[in-house]
């Protein structure tokens, strides 16, 4: 894989989240997973062995990746062997995401994300 | 298939993305294969109204 430099001038950033990646310049393979269980109780009581991964279905169910199964031959060749970047903003990068500056062979990434609330019935209210 | 990419002169003067949900990439240059795969569950699926904080001794596993 040809390789080119990548120049940047300014990148600006608020916050990156879990497993996410900020990359300036070339890179081969990428692989980023992430599960998220993000849990919203009114009266804030957890304990430790409380919500775990494998209860729930959505982090145990596989996800099928469409696999390509036509012979696919690229050759890229660059004229100049820069990438000029002046001025990029992202302000946010949540779960797993990628903001990529340069060349890259392949990215895979992977997120699961499950929010719960729960909610106190007004009878259970009143007892606060 | 058979293809080939000449790649000229890559400048960005200006770019400003807001937010990058989860599983995305945001790319200034080329790649080859991309996979993305993202498993989204939120309420009202999994909004649970009464339900009462859980005692202790119900939360011991083996």
């Amino acid at each position: 894989m040809a390789k080119r430099t990548s120049h940047v001038q300014s990148l600006t950033n608020i916050s990156v989240d879990t497993s996410s990646v900020i990359q300036i310049g070339d890179s081969k393979v990428l692989d980023a997973v992430s599960n998220v269980l993000a849990v919203q109780r009114e009266k804030a009581i957890f304990y430790e062995n409380e919500f775990l991964f494998r209860d729930y279905f959505t982090f145990c169910e596989p996800i099928d990746v469409p696999v390509i199964t036509e012979p696919l031959e690229i050759t890229t060749c660059h004229e100049t062997s820069a990438i000029c970047v002046n001025k990029v903003r992202v302000n946010f990068l949540a779960a797993s995401s990628v903001l990529h500056v340069g060349s890259n062979e392949s990215i895979c990434l992977g997120s699961r994300v499950k929010n719960i609330r729960h909610i106190m019935k007004d009878a259970d209210k009143n007892q606060k | 298939m058979f293809y080939q990419v000449i790649n000229g002169d890559v400048c960005v003067e200006n770019l400003k993305v807001e937010t990058l949900v989860t599983a995305s990439s945001l790319f200034i240059g080329d790649t080859k294969t991309v996979t993305l795969t993202s498993n989204y569950e939120t309420p009202p699926e999994t909004l649970i109204v009464g339900v009462t904080t859980p005692r202790p001794s119900a939360t011991q596993r083996s």
